[in-house]
Parts: C-alpha cells; structure tokens; sequence
C-alpha cells in the first residue's frame, strides 16, 4: 500500500495518467477562466485589500498575517458580530426546530475562539451561519461591520467531512481558492509550496486525497482554507474522526499555526479538553436551542496548556458542569 | 509477465471449463443434438460463417448499428441529464415523461420505428438511441443532482461562481454517476440491438438468428450467441478500462 502511494506521487502514466490529464484539461476549459495577476480581479480578496487594490499580498511564510496584525493594530468594531442570532430550521414534516437561539457574540481579529456544547446544540448551525452557507432567520450577522451574505473566500472553511475535491491533487485542492482569485500559475505554485510547508506536508503536492490519511488529508484541508487569506478562519469539528494520537498533534500543529499567521479562529468542537488546549476564549452552548451559557476567556501565558496541570483540571470541571447542567434541562 | 498469466489463467481457465462440461453434457445425448448443439458443432458452424463471410459483416454491421445508437443516446443522456439536473423548468416538464417512457421496453418500440422510419438503418439506431439515452439520462440526472453539498460549499467558500464550480465541480463529482451511466447504457445498446435486428434487417448478428430459427440451426444460433456475449464483454471491460483511469480517484 505505502509502496504504490510512493509510485503515485511521481504520476505513472500507465496507470490513471490520462484519466488524471483529462481532468487537469478539463479544468482549464472552462469559459470563465482568468489567468493573470492584476490585484482588480482578486474576487478572492479579503475585506481589507479590497479597501486598498494596491497593497501587495505577502505570502504565508513563517511571519503573523499582515492582515490579522492591521487588524490588532488598528482597533475598530469586532471582527465577527453576532447579534440576537437565531436560525430555525423547517423540517419536511412541518415541525420547527430552532438550533440557535438569541446568541450575542462579539469576536475580535486574532482570537482563537472555541464553540462548545453537547451534540446537537446547534455549533455546526452556527458557523455555516458565519460562513454563509445558512441564513439567519432572525438577528443580525457582521463580519468587519459588513453583514455576510453568502460563503466567500473572507472566510475559510474547514469541515467536519472531508471536503477535498477527490478528482484534484493536493496540490491543485490549496490552489483552488488562488485560481478562483485569477492568481498566476507561478504565484500559485509558490503559495501552494509556502502553504504545504506550513501545515508541515511539503512532499505531497502531487499525491491524491485518498492516497492521504484521515489526519493529511485534514491538514490539506487547513492549507486550502488559509490560500486565500481569509480574515476568518472556520473550523467545524476538524479533527474529530481522528485517532487520539494524530487528534493531538494536529492541534499542536493548528496552535502553531495560529501563533505564526495570527488568524482569528472559530473553532467548533464538543471536546472539552480540545477548547481548553487551544483557545483563547471558550464559548458554551447550551444545548438546544443554542444559547451562550459561558463566555470565558484563557490567559495567553499559561501556554502550552499541559492536560495534567491543576487549572487545566479545574477549568475541564468547570466546563462539563456547564455542559451537563444545562444539558440535562 | 507473471502477472500476465495469473490473469490469462484466471480469463481462460473458467471459459474452457465450461466449455468442458457443455460438450460432457452435449456428449451424454440427454437432449437432441439437433436442439443442443455440442461445442464443436458450434465450433463448425461457426468456421463455415467465417468461410462465408457471414460472420465478419453480421458483426461489423451490428457493430455499426450498436455505435451509432448509443452515440445518438448518450450524448442526448448527458445533455438532458445536464438541463434536468440543473434548470428547474426542465426538470418539471421533462421528467414525468421520461419516467413514464422508462418502463417501455425497447422492443415495444421496434413496431412504431419500423412505422416512422421504415426497415432502413434510421429505425434501428432509433430503437438502441432509445434505451441508451434513457439509461444514460437518468444516471447524468442522479449524479448531477446528488453532488455531496460539501464540495459546493467548499467551492463557494473559494470564490467559485455558480458557472465555474458547474464545470469544475458538478461535472466531476456526478463523473463516476455519469460514467456508471455510460457503461449501463453499452450494456443496453447491445441488448436493444438484437431487438431492433428481429424485424426488418438483411444483416446483423440479430437477423441471423432470426434466419437460423427459420431453417432450426440451432447451431449457428449458438454462434450468434457465442457472438453476443462475447462481443459484450469485450465492450465492457473496454468501458471498465477506461472508467478505471477516467475517475482514477473512485477505486481507491
Ligand atoms: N437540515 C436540518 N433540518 C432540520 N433540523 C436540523 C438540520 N440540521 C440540524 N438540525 C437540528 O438542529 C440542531 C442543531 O444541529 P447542529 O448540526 O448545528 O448541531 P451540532 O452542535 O453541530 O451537533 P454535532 O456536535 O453533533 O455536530 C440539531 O438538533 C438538529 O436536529
Ligand atoms: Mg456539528
């Protein structure tokens, strides 16, 4: 198995080769492609550079996110604000389940914010709301002081599935967003190459998803959200479907990575001991519908958060009390 | 090489087997051999079609017939699929009738293409198109309309538009649906074919066995058969090749 994953990465073309040829023409005979490098078609841009079209975009590279630094430097409204947000869904028998009800919520650039709560209390109902893939049905939702409207590469994603095209290389997965954005083929390669490095899998570019595992192929999944530069970083429940082991490397990895690009993220998760490692702040939800039943913030200073530590024990009580408290209402 | 022969084994041995025992059953003279043709009368019969030609031009021109159909039928299929699966209005219009054309066979409809299109070859390719684009149509729609909503969310948080993530999402996501549609409808092709051929042709592997049943030779029936299946597996496991490399990320 390891064997024939080694011979993928060269591209034998005896094997899927022209299967593999056809879809990259494919790609590219599209009607709507743009390949060139003036920052006016970068539909890709995140609020700040569309502000200023000449600013030149930094790559990724090791430094904090020019973006996320702007946006501590200069202090303006929160960066992601919810207002009395509710959403209630409609099933098809008629009936009305409201999952997120009257949260308030102000996140500001740079926080690395955990959403928790027990299954079913409406997290997941709250970030594809910030993401713009649900529309509130009530109350008011801001990103930068602009209300969303519809998913766009501002705010990354990454899902709970696994969400890599499966026809695409790994490679052409991170690019996408910076195709989308009418980004040039050479400026795409070293994103891609700066991307893979950061999320720590500089060899596999030319792999496929399902020669990747469970915890690579999540950590691909990261590198795509982060191609865009996105002033938000939205993660539902990434590491979940993971084994104990790799679940806690990676959120090692995504600590490191926050520290270095200095992304504000939205992180969803019903792991106590996973908000407590990685957040600066932890928000609970009470189980449905939703409401905000904590708010609380983490010193910055007492990381590396190790899980045997006193607090750490003390903060964990205290959030399965809330947890179970309200969730046994 | 070794390789090879595991698979030469695994393709031959079972066939010749076979081959084994219908010549054991057509040797113990339960049934007629007039009726039950032994393999090597097949095998004779076969020889003198061959000799005579008959063989090469019935399978060349079913061949043809076959092609031609489901060319017609699939490129219809998967545009149809497209407008069904995408555009609403056609979706409502158009698929009630094609459920309800779905359950006609292809040879209740070789009276009414004899009626429109005459003996000639149009009435054949009508019939296979028929049942091919059905087919292909409705695995396009499916496929199209069941693309996993993670990958448009994860295209629209990209930047993909509603057109680019139709060709560089939709497309490829319902490509597996789509070519499982495909392969189904070859399968199809072959299978109206004969239908289409039992009336109003002068050539092709179904006439000929019209004609054999007309004179009981019943061994060249079985070369027609024999012909058959041959001829449909081998345009299979064409389509399964190139399934295999085509959605490369589907077998994994
Ligand atoms: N499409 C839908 N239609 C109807 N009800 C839904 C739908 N999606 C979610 N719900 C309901 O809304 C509630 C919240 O769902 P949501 O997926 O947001 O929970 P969650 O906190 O993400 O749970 P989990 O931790 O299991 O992922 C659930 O009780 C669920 O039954
Ligand atoms: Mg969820």
């Amino acid at each position: 198995m390891k064997l024939s994953l080694s011979i993928g990465k060269t591209g034998n073309l005896s094997g899927a080769g022209f299967g593999q040829l056809f879809w990259r023409l494919f790609g590219r005979l599209n009607p709507y492609r743009r390949d060139n490098d003036s920052p006016r078609h970068h539909p890709g841009m995140s609020v700040e550079d569309k502000r200023s079209e000449t600013t030149e975009r930094t790559p990724l590279h090791g430094s904090p996110d020019e973006r996320a630094a702007r946006a501590l430097a200069e202090p303006g409204g929160p960066l992601i604000e919810c207002r009395a947000l509710t959403h209630t869904y409609h099933t098809r028998l008629g009936t009305r389940i409201t999952a997120i009800a009257d949260v308030t919520l102000a996140i500001d650039a740079g926080e690395f914010v955990c959403l928790l709560g027990p299954s079913g209390c409406g997290k997941t109902t709250l970030l594809n709301m910030v993401a713009g893939f649900l529309a509130p049905t009530a109350g008011e939702l801001r990103l930068d002081g602009k209300a969303i409207h519809g998913p766009d590469p501002d705010r990354g994603v990454v899902f709970q599935d696994y969400s890599l095209f499966p026809w695409l290389t790994v490679e052409s997965n991170i690019a996408y967003g910076l195709l989308m954005a009418g980004m040039s083929a050479e400026r795409r390669k070293a994103e891609v190459g700066a991307l893979l490095d950061l999320v720590g899998l500089p060899h596999i570019g030319a792999q496929y998803p399902f020669e990747l595992s469970g915890g690579m192929k999540q950590r691909v999944a990261i590198a795509r959200a982060l191609a865009t530069h996105p002033a938000v970083l939205l993660m539902d429940e990434p590491f979940a479907a993971l084994d104990a082991m790799t679940r806690e490397s990676l959120q090692r990895q995504l600590l490191d990575i926050w520290t270095r690009t200095r992304k504000t993220i939205l992180f969803v998760t019903h792991n106590i001991s996973e908000a407590i490692f990685l957040s600066s702040r932890i928000v609970v939800l009470s189980s449905r519908p939703g409401r905000i039943v904590e708010d609380i913030r983490l010193p910055e200073d007492s990381r590396p958060r190790k899980r045997t530590s006193p607090e750490f024990n003390r903060l964990y009580e205290r959030l399965a009390q809330a947890i179970g408290v309200e969730g046994s209402e | 090489m070794n390789n090879l022969c595991i698979r030469f084994r695994d393709a031959i041995l079972p066939i010749a087997g076979i081959i084994a025992a219908w010549q054991l059953l057509a040797a113990l003279r339960i049934v007629n051999p007039v009726l039950f043709p032994s393999p090597v009368q097949v095998f004779f019969a076969a020889g003198e079609m061959i000799r005579s030609g008959v063989l090469w031009t019935d399978a060349l021109v079913s061949l043809r017939r076959a092609a031609t159909g489901f060319f017609i039928g699939a490129t219809l299929g998967v545009l149809t699929g497209l407008l069904t699966s995408r555009v609403r209005i056609f979706s409502i219009g158009l698929n009630p009738l094609f459920n309800l054309l779905r359950p006609i066979p292809a040879i209740a409809l070789v009276p009414v293409a004899v009626v429109w299109f005459g003996i000639g070859e149009q009435s054949k390719y009508f019939v296979i198109a028929y049942s091919v684009f059905l087919a292909v149509w409705l695995s396009t729609h499916h496929g199209m309309e069941h693309v996993p909503d993670i990958y448009i969310r994860a295209a629209r948080s990209l930047g993909a538009s509603r057109g680019l993530e139709f060709f560089q999402v939709v497309i490829p996501a319902s490509a597996p649906h789509i070519f499982a549609g495909l392969r189904f409808g070859a399968a199809l092709s072959f299978l109206s074919l004969v239908a289409a051929e039992l009336t109003g042709a002068s050539a092709g592997i179904g006439y000929r066995l019209e004609e054999a049943r007309q004179y009981i030779l019943v061994d060249r029936m079985f070369v027609g058969l024999v012909e058959l299946g041959v001829l449909g597996a081998t345009l299979d496991s064409i389509f399964v090749w190139i399934g295999h490399r085509l959605v490369h990320w589907e077998q994994a």
